[in-house]
């Protein structure tokens, strides 16, 4: 069954609202939303794919995120600052879903195992090697490069990182600097490490 | 406690992140980098992410926004209506706990007071045709009857409820 036929403009972005007057929570209606979403859908894949080291989980995340930020009460502060705002908050909801996936109890046999996951790992192993920090983000650990990408990628600070992770303040300082140190030594040269 | 190796890690922050660096700043702060340890390590490694970040950019495959959008307004219905239904099932139950309840408590107090009817009820209606005819003469007979219809009127509820549920 074509989508078009089932939902009248789905796909151009003007799906017809059931609920309210704007539809969500958020206080957006579906034409800021397509504006905001083209703006930061990609950045937030970004953050996902990288910190996660698997695209196809990255793809499932985001939707997640975006239907979770469409019908979650969102908080009067990200109504109020703006763009800003629901970005952090989007991201702050997609961090909240990684961890989820890394709490998850994994399969426990071969036979429990769906066949899409064998794909998984044929794509995952495509895009590292179109990443050029592959190698450096495998070896850090999945918190370290939570921390890294919001500050280093997204340009976000302290305040901002502690708001997205849940972490207190004071400890985004002591892990980023940890983080930090552990990638510029991965960063460096054999030679420059071994001289050290 | 500052986690800050280099005094002037914070102008070389502020920097980075304008995107001044390396065009737009002194020759000394350049001079000043390419001796210090810390400072080189935090523009190797903001550069490094942001590289790694204008990468990523393009590769995903994104969905409409209105698909989204529909599947976002589709699940705010659906829990909504999952919050309306909760409270209607409680009174339900509450409503068959009761009846339940109610008929327990009266069958109780008719059978505590010698009732004779149960068997008159069952020999009127013909219930007792139904049994063997070795149990028809029996004095429980009557009783049993009536637990069976009742036994089998509240299955046939529990049937219909489970298959309007479906």
């Amino acid at each position: 069954m074509n989508l078009e036929s089932v939902i009248p403009n789905a796909l151009a972005g003007e799906a017809p609202a059931l609920a309210g007057a704007t539809g969500t929570s958020t206080g957006m209606d579906d034409e800021v939303f397509a504006g905001f979403y083209a703006r930061s859908a990609r950045p937030l894949w970004a953050y996902l794919a990288r910190v996660s080291s698997d695209p196809t989980l990255a793809d499932d995340l985001l939707q997640e995120a975006y239907i979770r930020f469409l019908t979650a009460a969102t908080p009067r502060s990200a109504q109020l600052d703006g763009e800003v705002a629901a970005r952090r908050y989007l991201f702050r909801i997609a961090t909240n879903l990684l961890r989820d996936h890394w709490r998850r109890p994994r399969a426990a046999s071969l036979e429990d195992v769906p066949e899409r996951h064998f794909e998984i790992h044929g794509h995952a192993a495509l895009s590292e090697s179109r990443a050029l920090l592959g190698p450096l983000l495998i070896q850090l650990r999945p918190r370290e490069r939570q921390l890294l990408w919001l500050a280093y990628a997204e340009g976000y600070s302290h305040h901002e990182i502690a708001h997205i992770t849940g972490l207190a303040s004071a400890s985004i300082r002591l892990l980023l600097f940890r983080a930090r140190r552990k990638a510029a030594r991965l960063l460096e040269p054999p030679s420059d490490r071994r001289s050290q | 406690m500052s986690f800050l190796a280099c005094p002037r890690e914070k102008e070389l922050a502020a920097l980075l992140a304008l995107g001044h660096w390396p065009h737009a700043c002194s020759a000394e702060l350049e001079a000043h980098v390419a001796a210090c340890h810390a400072c080189r390590a935090r523009v190797a490694i903001t550069q490094a992410f942001r590289a790694e970040r204008e990468q990523a950019i393009p590769e995903p495959r994104l969905e409409p926004s209105g698909v989204l959008w529909w599947r976002a307004q589709l699940r705010r219905r659906n829990t909504a209506m999952e919050r309306l239904s909760r409270p209607l099932l409680g009174a339900h139950i509450f409503a068959v706990v009761v009846a339940l309840a109610a008929a327990g408590a009266y069958l109780g107090f008719e059978l505590c007071h010698g009732a004779t009817w149960f068997g008159d009820l069952s020999r009127a209606l013909h219930f007792t045709a139904l049994l063997p005819p070795a149990l028809q003469n029996s004095p429980i007979a009557g009783i049993a009857m009536v637990l069976l219809v009742a036994l089998a009127t509240l299955a046939g509820g529990v049937v219909l409820y489970r298959a309007s549920d479906r």
